[in-house]
């Protein structure tokens, strides 16, 4: 590191952060990297402020009126008095936005950063980055992550503006980091430069998931998928994979872990496939808690539409289980079909139950198979080499030693 | 009873309220929104006198704030519109205490409309208010129509038990609703009738068909809002299995909803972006206009109430596609007037389209068989009067134990 910390603002992520991008903010402080993090809600827990990060206090555009008045007179006399320089800015990038309300709003979003100081700017999201554009004219060197779905989902939808969004923030950023070479390549599409980009996989800690002393013996296959649920997850197919796999005489139990709007879709499927006696929905957990179930579970499935990468597989291989996952994203940049799991077509629970009975029938593929992911992840995919490259990359982004 | 009046997507109970009153009834819509946008895509209504008078929107619920200062006038004009009526409430339903207030200000409309009989057209929207049947001394008739049944309180065993002992009558769709209520805990001597949706057959006419062709993409059509249950995704790796089987043919969806974003997805991640449209939401003249220029109408469900769509669909002589999911099976009669295959089976799907393009001849005499079918089973005259029936049996059982009560608080005295 350089003799000064290295001082990085994240704009974007909201409280409690997603439990991967915790532990890179936790991971860079412990690096030597000065993390600021902005945030809409003041952290309230005690590993925030243990690991050194510190908040940066946004606004929502939310509440009663009159506070809401109150608060961007505040803001913006403040933003006067810090850098009228940035005001400026920021009133004329405004006048983009069609209609008062709109303008408030983008105005409320942007006038906490007037005046700002720092060597980077951290984007963890494309969308964080389409709402704060103008803060990309603050001559502050930009990152910007691209993690999966608001790259190879989000802009297939007709009427959001992402597509329209992403590639002025691609064209302004400093560099654009790709948790996947599949994303760099959907990223491409939406005119982000080759040369900007660098792809860094995402990493987990092979200490904290770990496989168990001993794994107990169970009469079912215990199945797990881990991950919201929203119809990206694809959760239902692995349903249906389910009423076949029972329907040839193979006894199988999945637990589903996560929460999200698809519950309801999820409810009717398990209702009208009549497998309540064999599925689980565990709602979201805790790390430990994802992780004891991995450890008392057989085998780790995910049939998502589309992924990033597939953190959650990691976290999976890591606990010593064989995984099924489909074809989409980067999936097979982390898993190898044959070696440390099977990987079947999207939207195909008739390919996806075939590879589970492979596994279901055979115990010996299945160790083989879990010790070829613990052994992958601890050689590609831990959490120490991620950060590591990470503090490269924003090292080489404060300097604008990228391209 | 309805959540929004008059919707698009809900147009049955627009005709079931013209229809009834029609036939003389003295129908009022109770509801939590009225959108002037809406009421521009029902110029039928306009044709009504007074029929503004007839809709009563609630007060807001939300703000909260709002609510507390609109209650005292909620409850001065109930005064003043049914005063006996609503001391009556406030007596009966003392047992909530200051919460009263709130039920007062929430059913101020009902309170003031002193009906004879309430009709809660959803049975999601029913299960919260039961108690008002006792509140008003007013029997209640709850419909079931689908995503009641089937989404709704799945997890909770006891979710519609007051339902079940609450209503005096319940009316279902058809016979797989019957069963599903049953299985949720329904007891089989509750009082019910099945009466299938009926459609406008006049003016879904088939005579203004432009199908009559032998060029061009075979013209797929579905017509609903964008929602997971209606099977879209499905119908879409169905028309990617066509496309490989070297079958010419296009696919327009009419309808909006939240599934649209995941619609666009499986559009571009199957590469059929150039055959399939996305056309948002149409009035029920743009229904009548795709399906008179399509060939076939695909409903991919996996679960389904009845479908009016479907419906629509026969009664304009086009042949039908879809799934067994709840009442289609009762809908379009398999090999008939539609070819019906087994729910989330894409390849079922694509193969009953596949032998439909390629069969002309069959296509026109199942279309052929719809409109016969949905002209003499789901005329809306005949459902009309199926609710009128209904509504006389309820209220003839009502003076009856009435009469009984008087009788016994008479022996008692």
């Amino acid at each position: 590191m350089a003799e000064r910390p290295l001082r990085l603002l994240v704009v974007g992520a909201s409280w409690p952060p997603q439990t991967f991008l915790g532990r890179l903010m936790r991971g860079l402080s412990a690096a030597g990297v000065e993390v600021t993090v902005a945030f809409s809600r003041a952290p309230d827990q005690d590993w925030f402020f243990n690991a050194g990060l510190r908040a940066f206090r946004t606004r929502d555009w939310s509440g009663p009126v009159l506070l809401r008045v109150v608060r961007f007179t505040w803001l913006f006399l403040r933003a006067l008095l810090k850098s009228p320089r940035d005001l400026r800015l920021f009133l004329r990038r405004s006048r983009a936005d069609r209609g008062l309300r709109a303008r408030l709003r983008t105005l409320n979003r942007l006038l906490p950063f007037a005046g700002v100081s720092c060597d980077v700017l951290y984007f963890p999201w494309n969308s964080a980055a389409i709402d704060h554009l103008p803060l990309f004219d603050l001559g502050i060197p930009v990152l910007v992550s691209c993690r999966g779905s608001q790259v190879n989902v989000a802009p297939y939808d007709p009427k959001r503006g992402v597509a329209r969004g992403l590639p002025a923030t691609f064209e302004k950023a400093t560099a654009v980091h790709c948790i996947s070479g599949a994303i760099e390549r959907e990223a491409q599409r939406f005119r982000l430069d080759p040369t900007k980009a660098r792809v860094i996989h995402p990493g987990i800690d092979p200490e904290f998931f770990v496989p168990p002393e001993t794994r107990e013996p169970s009469p079912v296959l215990r199945l797990v998928e881990v991950g919201s649920l929203v119809w990206v997850k694809g959760a239902t197919y692995a349903l249906q994979a389910v009423r076949k796999l029972l329907d040839r005489g193979i006894p199988v139990a999945l637990s589903l872990v996560g929460e999200g709007p698809a519950r309801q879709r999820i409810l009717y499927t398990i209702d009208d496939l009549d497998l309540w006696d064999h599925v689980t929905l565990l709602g979201a957990l805790s790390p430990v808690a994802v992780r004891d179930r991995l450890q008392q579970s057989d085998i780790f499935v995910l049939p998502s539409l589309s992924e990033g990468f597939c953190n959650a597989a990691v976290e999976a291989m890591a606990c010593g289980l064989p995984v099924v996952m489909t074809n989409c994203g980067g999936v097979r940049e982390g898993v190898t079909d044959g070696v440390e799991g099977f990987i079947v077509p999207v939207r195909d629970p008739d390919a996806m139950a075939a590879a589970i009975e492979k596994l279901a029938k055979d115990a010996a593929l299945r160790e083989r198979m879990a010790r070829a992911g613990r052994a992958r992840v601890l050689r590609q995919f831990t959490l120490t080499s991620h950060v590591h490259d990470f503090v490269t990359l924003l090292e080489k982004v404060r300097d604008c030693r990228i391209a | 009873m309805v959540p929004t009046f008059p919707r698009v997507s809900e147009t049955f109970v627009v005709s079931k309220f013209l229809g009834l009153l029609a036939q003389g009834w003295d129908v009022h819509v109770v509801c939590d929104r009225s959108d002037a946008a809406e009421w521009s895509r029902f110029p039928q209504l306009s044709g009504v006198p007074g029929v503004r008078d007839r809709v009563h929107v609630s007060w807001p619920h939300r703000p909260r704030w709002k609510a507390a200062v609109l209650m005292p006038f909620a409850l001065l004009r109930c005064l003043f519109d049914a005063p006996s009526k609503t001391v009556a409430f406030l007596v009966r339903a003392r047992r909530l205490g200051l919460g009263v207030f709130r039920r007062l200000y929430l059913d101020a409309a009902l309170i003031r409309l002193r009906s004879d009989l309430m009709h809660f057209e959803f049975g999601a929207l029913a299960v919260d208010r039961m108690d008002l049947g006792e509140f008003l001394d007013c029997p209640i008739v709850v419909s079931f129509r689908g995503y009641d049944l089937n989404y709704v309180g799945l997890e909770d065993p006891a979710y519609y038990a007051p339902v079940w002992r609450g209503a005096a009558a319940l009316h279902l769709l058809g016979a797989d609703l019957w069963r599903r209520a049953q299985r949720r805990g329904c007891p089989p001597e509750k009082r019910h009738v099945l009466i299938p949706p009926a459609i406008d057959v006049a003016f879904f006419d088939p005579a203004g068909n432009a199908r009559r062709r032998d060029t061009g993409p075979f013209r797929i059509l579905s017509v609903g809002r964008l929602e997971w249950k209606k099977g879209y995704e499905d119908a879409l790796v169905a028309l990617r299995a066509l496309l490989d089987q070297g079958i010419d043919c296009e696919y327009r969806i009419l309808g909006d909803g939240e599934f649209l974003g995941a619609l666009g997805f499986a559009r571009h991640q199957l590469d059929i972006e150039g055959r399939v449209s996305l056309l948002g939401a149409g009035s029920r003249d743009d229904v009548r206009t795709e399906m008179r220029a399509a060939d076939v109408f695909l409903h991919a469900a996996v679960s389904e109430g009845f479908c009016n769509a479907v419906l629509e669909a026969q009664a304009m002589e086009l042949p039908v596609v879809c799934t067994d999911a709840d009442g289609l099976p009762e809908n379009v009669e398999n090999g008939v007037t539609g070819i019906v295959v087994e729910r989330r089976n894409p390849k079922a799907l694509s193969d009953a389209l596949a032998e439909l393009a390629g069969d002309p001849d069959l296509r026109r005499r199942m279309g052929e068989a719809g409109r016969a079918r949905v002209a003499s089973r789901f005329r809306t005259e005949d459902q009309i009067e199926a609710f009128g029936q209904l509504y006389r049996t309820v209220l003839a059982g009502r003076s009856g134990r009435e009469s009984l009560r008087s009788a016994t608080s008479g022996a008692s005295a």
